[in-house]
């Protein structure tokens, strides 16, 4: 049985309960409803302490696990680096530098100093900073910018532009800059060396960035200073102004084991009817 | 002091039946009802004037979390309550079958008026089957384990006194 002070009870809150419900409509009662939230929130953050320091925990775990995969890696592949090393050594490997040609089109360019080309291969192309460009007469210049489609090409008629260049025989090693428009410049030119107006520059191939031999362009002055100096105005082979496609150099390492490498003789001279045959790898 | 006690259980049980996902549901679709377990243990064994008023407090934090008209729980869960305090006089509540009744029913009344009010809008009959079947169910599970866990922890709590007496 239920006494009657229960009963009342029950009826002042149930009545309370239900103005509060007819109000909702018209009543804001969200201040009210954050203000009940209260008594639950001190839970809610106790729950999202645990949550983060388990999370923290299982993190830390994780980090853990993975450094000591690391260095479980890290030790076999530098056994592994090692054994490389070794069995190279043992095959005598022997490590040079292939180009690879890209023809690209000409799409744009500052015509009035002629500075830079832009050209229709990107980095989607495999293009990369760096590469040399070319054409049929000679070095244009280098890739010195990349887009997914495109890529600027520094000139040799820009300022930055400089070059190691070398005779045909190979035997003096200068560096040309930039001097004028279609003009380079070759300075510091030691005693010994003995070029004339015409003769012709190629690449040295040092710095990897330019392939070695191809004809960087001709001597069209010597010029002496006052103090006894003298250097070289060059004129590049290749004309910025006429061109509409280039090619991009890409390099690509290739090593080779040189004990595997097949010998062969070459004649290197004959005195009379003796013929010196020297071996090349 | 009991009663803070108990006012911070009722608190708990609202944590844990509010926060998503419910730390106590089965896939998120069946609710184990651990307020109404509470309610219903609380109307049986408690005070009315203390019950009826932490759960009229505990419906409108409800309706502040869940975001149902404010006032809706509070009625629900006293009526519950009422309903218990009414039959209470006719059962034997210290029995485990009848305790088990009282919470099935008082779950099924609960599920029951939700599912009235949300069927026309979500027109699922998965809802009912949840509601109306998988959930009193589970709650009553729930509650079965509790239970079996309390005892067995309120037998091992009296033979460590037996054995301390002893000693």
């Amino acid at each position: 049985m239920i006494n009657k002070k229960v009963s009342k009870f029950f009826t002042i809150l149930i009545f309370t309960a239900i103005v509060i419900l007819i109000f909702n409509d018209n009543l804001n009662y969200s201040g009210f409803r954050s203000f009940l939230r209260i008594p639950i929130n001190p839970f809610i953050r106790i729950m999202d302490f645990i949550t983060e320091m388990t999370g923290r925990d299982m993190s830390e775990d994780m980090l853990t696990l993975y450094l000591s995969e690391s260095k479980l890696e890290n030790r076999s592949l530098k056994y592994l680096k090692d054994e490389n090393k070794v069995l190279r050594d043992m095959l005598q490997f022997k490590t040079f530098i292939q180009y690879f040609l890209v023809p690209a089109e000409v799409i744009g360019g500052n015509p009035g100093d002629e500075s830079e080309i832009i050209v229709n291969k990107g980095s989607k192309d495999n293009i990369q900073t760096g590469m040399c460009a070319l054409f049929l007469n000679g070095i244009i210049g280098k890739v010195i910018e990349c887009s997914d489609n495109s890529s600027i090409v520094e000139t040799h008629s820009n300022v930055n532009f400089k070059i190691g260049v070398c005779d045909k025989d190979r035997k003096y090693f200068m560096i040309a800059y930039f001097h004028s428009k279609g003009v380079l410049k070759v300075e510091n030119i030691q005693y010994n060396v003995v070029l004339k107006e015409n003769d012709s520059l190629f690449t040295s191939g040092f710095g990897n960035i330019y392939p070695p031999n191809i004809l960087m362009g001709t001597i069209k002055q010597i010029i002496k200073n006052s103090d006894g100096e003298y250097f070289y105005l060059i004129l590049p082979a290749e004309k910025i102004s006429s061109l509409k496609f280039v090619y991009l150099t890409q390099k690509v390492d290739v090593s080779i084991p040189s004990i595997f490498s097949e010998n062969k003789s070459e004649l290197i001279g004959s005195i009379g009817w003796y013929k010196m045959y020297g071996t090349v790898k | 002091m009991i009663y803070i006690l108990w006012s911070l259980v009722v608190l708990f049980s609202i944590f844990v039946s509010v926060i998503y996902p419910p730390i106590f549901s089965i896939g998120s679709f069946v609710h184990i009802d651990i307020l109404l377990v509470i309610l219903s243990l609380f109307s049986l064994y408690l005070s009315p004037f203390f019950t009826l008023p932490i759960f009229f407090l505990a419906g409108l934090i409800f309706d502040s979390f869940y975001m149902t008209p404010l006032g809706y729980h509070s009625i629900v869960f006293m009526s519950i309550s009422y309903i218990i305090f009414i039959i209470k006089g006719y059962i034997f509540k210290e029995k485990f079958l009848f305790q088990i009744l009282v919470i099935s029913m008082s779950v099924f009344f609960y599920r029951l008026i939700e599912t009235v009010i949300y069927f026309p809008k979500t027109k699922s009959f998965s809802l009912i089957f949840f509601n109306l079947i998988l959930s009193p169910l589970s709650t009553v599970l729930f509650y079965s384990l509790i239970y079996v866990l309390v005892r067995i922890l309120k037998k091992a709590m009296n033979q460590y006194g037996k054995t301390k007496q002893v000693s």
